[in-house]
């Protein structure tokens, strides 16, 4: 795991594609009270080239501030390494059915930081960190 | 390449409460007070400057919106905060 700072919540692909989409307000809202409290948002970098596979070009615009704008200071990117590359292959292996890779890693940064974690797939994160984690499902 | 150690003297004017403080704390303190308060601000410049870029493609949340979503970043923080607290008296 990088020595990027601990963050407070850890976007999973469905508020990243929300957010994108311009979808509703919740996630920017998230976002900008993350902002006033200097938070930061967890983002993986495998999330974040699967929600690039998933947008239209102009969608994609927003994503490109997320990594190098002003919105930039939100956010902290992080990487999968081979160590944790091996134990998320791994773990979905053993999950059976058709784990995201996105969201094993989103729910990995999630036990790391103590990070409540944002997603679209409630059921998943519930079965890697336990029923009483916090999740805001989007 | 910069370095923290590398500084540069400047004249500023201060309102008389702030000038008292100064010379109360001495030079060094002083500096370093002053140079706290830029960082602070810039920092906060940085914030509300994101803030408006986000608020401008998205449009602007209603208060009401804001409110739940900081509750929501408050109930996140005051949870981190205990779990934290938690395994570092467990170790």
């Amino acid at each position: 795991m990088s020595d990027a700072p601990p963050a407070t919540y850890v976007f999973d692909l469905h508020p990243l594609l929300s957010y994108a989409r311009s979808d509703s307000l919740f996630v920017p809202s998230l976002v900008a009270t993350s902002l006033q409290r200097n938070r930061y948002i967890a983002v993986s970098t495998v999330t974040l080239a699967q929600a690039y596979r998933e947008l239209s070009e102009d969608e994609a615009l927003v994503l490109d501030m997320l990594c190098g704008g002003r919105l930039a200071t939100a956010f902290v990117m992080k990487p999968l390494d081979a160590p944790a590359a091996r134990r998320i292959g791994r773990q979905a292996r053993g999950l059976g059915s058709d784990p995201s890779l996105s969201t094993i890693h989103t729910a990995e940064i999630a036990e790391h930081d103590v990070a409540t974690v944002v997603t679209g797939d409630r059921e998943t994160v519930r079965s890697l960190l336990g029923p009483d984690w916090p999740i805001l499902e989007v | 390449m910069y370095s923290e150690s590398m500084t540069k003297r400047i004249t500023i004017s201060v309102p008389d409460d702030v000038a008292e403080r100064l010379e109360a704390a001495g030079p060094r303190q002083a500096s370093s007070y002053v140079s706290q308060a830029v960082r602070q601000a810039a920092e906060r410049e940085k914030t509300e400057q994101a803030l408006e870029e986000l608020f401008e493609r998205f449009g602007r949340p209603s208060p009401a919106e804001l409110d739940h979503a900081r509750r929501l970043t408050d109930q996140a923080i005051a949870w981190q905060a205990d779990q934290l607290r938690n395994r570092g008296s467990a170790t």
